[in-house]
Order: structure tokens, then C-alpha cells, then sequence
């Protein structure tokens, strides 16, 4: 039953030519009715009217559908508006960056490396910025007495850091794993850490927390303070990762503030 | 890894960049090939690498001190059995030190296999030849 447009043609001449163009008109009238909710125009409610390109909106985020603007005209994420616990914040890719990039709060930067000895983050900062940062590593070696480091600004700082680490691991062990006043970099435990950081960058400091293997079936425990206690040269990119061997892995940065 | 190292103009401090763009403009850089920047020192006025003799001496110290904190969290749950004793021999009670000591004696036990373990990993330390000799040295007492 096919859509006719303008179905009337008369003449005057043609033998039944009212009863053919009523029929059209009923045909056209049912075709324009299933464009309703229940085939019914009393309905006022257009079938699919809810989608754009094929693209239904919602308040509740999931996958191709589009999240309304509020009252305001803002795309409104927080909890009050759009009723969802889904992961709100953006992924920027940094992996192959080459220039520094300025996150934004509520921005998360991915960056993946594959056997390397050094991770820049490629993130540009300024003062009163707070990041969570989490450091995967792929392998699990026994890297005593060598640490990893995070450089702010891509380079050394002689004797500008402050840092403590203490661990617990499943041999029973407990102790300082290390602590001084005079280092040339953030250091960040030695073996294999696997951990979670919060770094800002006013008081320039770090806290952290993290899990090491120490190359066999051993679990360890490490807690850790940082603290760049000059604050002459100003922080504008947020640092490189270094490591005493060559190691794969990702980093999650997200700007908090 | 290859680090530009760098006297800082401002901070007058040795700077090992990692990236040849952070190095502060118009600054005079060291170009050098090194297993981490810490190896690179700021001596008599030059910018060098450590000798192997310097690292060794170095590590040698790290590893001394972290055995020291490490043998202290192991004595430090039974000192609470030496301040006992400690206090009876104040006292002159001497019947009560000898009890304490019969009390306590797996604890002293430990205490003095910590001690030779200590002695023993401390002579290891200083007669280590190679960095990878020291490197090798797992501080991790297990006596019973």
C-alpha cells in the first residue's frame, strides 16, 4: 500500500474516478496514521519522534544515546541531573604524544608504553592542580635497592626531594624501605610498584600507595610521601617516569582539580 | 638513557634533563649516556659521570643503612623483655633478672641470631667488589 501524493486527478470524464481517489485517500490516511503511537492521530504522540539520526535521548547515559542539555544549556553530568554511575570522566589518549597537553578537570590522560626505561606524561600543569595518577606495570622482577622516579619537568633537581617509604610484605617483613631529604627526583619505591598516586602541585606534594612482587610469589605492601621542597622553578609539565630496567604497562592520569 | 645535564641558571643546582626540551633556554648542556641520572655528579666545578669506585661506595652506604632500620624492626617487638631485665638489675633484684631470663629466653634467642645475621650481612656489604655483587645482597633475615 503505497503512499500516493496529491491522489485526486478529476476530470469529470473517467468512468468511478470518485470511488478510485476515495480509496487513494483512505490508503493515504492509514499510511499517515501508523506514523502515530498505536496508528492513532487522537494519540498526539509521533512514533520515533525521541530519536535524531536514529539516536535516542535519555538522562540516563549508555551507549548511542544522546544526554539532553539542561534548563541552562549545560551538559550537566553530576549526580542530580543525570541520573547514572556511569564513568563520567573523558579519556585523552597521550600515548604517542609529542607536546605537552593540558588536561582538563575531569579529563582522565591514558598513556601505554611497551619496553621502555622512561614514560614522558606529556601533560602540561600549573600551581593548584591535584591529579590521580595510577602506574601498571606488565612484569614482576626483583629490583632491589633501585628505585623508579617521577621527574618533574623532565629533568633532575639536585637535592630538592624529600621522601618515605614504608612496607609490609608476605614474608612478615615490616620496615623503612627508605627515607632522606636530598634527592634529585620524586622517587616513587624500588622493585616493581604497581600504584595509585595523588600529586598536587601547589605544596608540590605526593601521597601514594602500592603493591610489589619482588620477582616471585611474594606480596608486598609499600606506603609513600613526597615532597619537592623547592619551590624556585616553576612546574610546568607535570614529569617523566623512569625506570632502572626496561618495563611495559599504562598510566591513568586524572586531573581532579 | 641519554640526560642533558645542566648547572640551573637560577637554581645554581646540577639538573639532569630526560626530554632535550627541558633544558631552560640558552642553558649549556652536558650531553651524556648513563644507566640514571643520579650518576651523573657536579664535581670541582664539572659535570661528570660517577666512577664505578663512587657508585659502589655509595650503594654500599644505602645498603648499610637500610639494614640498619631493617634489623631494628626485627628487634624492636622483644626490647619490651630487655627493659624487664634491664629494670630487675636495677632493682638488684638479681633472682628476678635470672627468672626474666628464663622467661624470655627464646626471645633472647632471636634476639642474638638477629644480631649475628646483622654482623654477618654488614661484612657482606663491605666486601662486595661489584655493584652486582652488592645488588645481589637480599636483606631478609629468616632465622628461626
Amino acid at each position: 500500500m503505497p503512499y500516493t501524493k496529491r491522489p485526486f486527478n478529476f476530470t469529470g470524464t473517467l468512468p468511478n474516478q470518485i470511488l478510485n481517489d476515495l480509496e487513494l485517500a483512505d490508503d493515504n490516511f492509514d499510511i499517515l496514521a501508523q506514523a502515530f503511537v498505536n496508528n492513532d492521530p487522537a494519540s498526539e504522540v509521533v512514533k520515533n519522534a525521541d530519536t535524531v539520526d536514529g539516536f535516542h535521548a535519555s538522562q540516563t547515559p549508555a551507549p548511542n544515546v544522546i544526554v539532553p542539555l539542561d534548563a541552562s544549556g549545560i551538559l550537566d553530568l553530576s549526580a542530580t541531573y543525570v541520573k547514572s554511575s556511569v564513568y563520567t570522566f573523558r579519556r585523552v589518549d597521550l600515548t604517542n604524544a609529542t607536546s605537552d597537553y593540558m588536561l582538563q578537570v575531569g579529563e582522565e590522560a591514558y598513556i601505554r608504553f611497551s619496553n621502555v626505561t622512561s614514560v614522558p606524561l606529556r601533560i602540561q600543569t600549573d600551581v593548584d592542580m591535584l591529579y590521580e595518577i595510577i602506574l601498571q606495570q606488565r612484569i614482576n622482577i626483583n629490583a632491589n635497592t633501585v628505585y623508579v622516579y617521577l621527574n618533574p619537568n623532565n629533568t633532575t633537581y639536585a637535592s630538592s626531594f624529600s621522601i618515605l617509604f614504608y612496607y609490609w610484605n608476605s614474608n612478615g617483613g615490616i620496615s623503612w624501605a627508605h627515607y632522606t631529604n636530598t634527592d634529585n627526583a620524586f622517587k616513587i619505591y624500588n622493585q616493581t610498584p604497581h600504584l595509585y598516586m595523588i600529586l598536587e602541585t601547589t605544596r608540590r606534594t605526593l601521597k601514594a600507595f602500592l603493591n610489589y612482587e619482588a620477582g616471585d610469589n611474594v606480596i608486598g605492601f609499600g606506603i609513600l610521601a613526597g615532597k619537592w621542597h623547592s619551590n624556585l622553578a616553576s612546574w610546568t609539565s607535570l614529569g617523566t617516569f623512569t625506570f632502572p630496567y626496561t618495563t611495559s604497562g599504562y598510566i591513568l592520569v586524572r586531573r581532579l582539580v | 638513557m641519554k640526560v642533558w645535564a645542566y648547572i640551573h641558571p637560577q637554581l645554581n643546582i646540577l639538573c639532569c634533563a630526560l626530554l632535550p626540551e627541558a633544558v631552560p633556554e640558552g642553558v649549556q648542556t652536558v650531553e651524556l649516556e648513563v644507566a640514571s641520572p643520579d650518576d651523573v655528579i657536579y664535581d670541582n666545578g664539572q659535570i661528570r659521570v660517577k666512577t664505578e669506585a663512587e657508585k659502589l661506595a655509595e650503594e654500599k652506604q644505602k645498603k648499610l643503612e637500610e639494614l640498619k632500620q631493617y634489623v631494628a624492626s626485627l628487634l624492636s617487638p622483644t626490647d619490651y623483655v630487655i627493659t624487664k631485665i634491664a629494670e630487675a638489675q636495677i632493682r638488684n633484684d638479681t633472682a628476678e633478672a635470672e627468672a626474666l631470663k628464663q622467661k624470655y629466653s627464646a626471645q633472647l634467642q632471636q634476639r642474638e641470631a638477629i644480631r649475628i645475621w646483622n654482623e654477618q650481612m654488614k661484612q657482606a656489604i663491605r666486601n662486595a667488589q661489584s655493584l652486582e655483587e652488592l645488588m645481589g645482597i637480599v636483606i631478609e633475615f629468616k632465622g628461626e
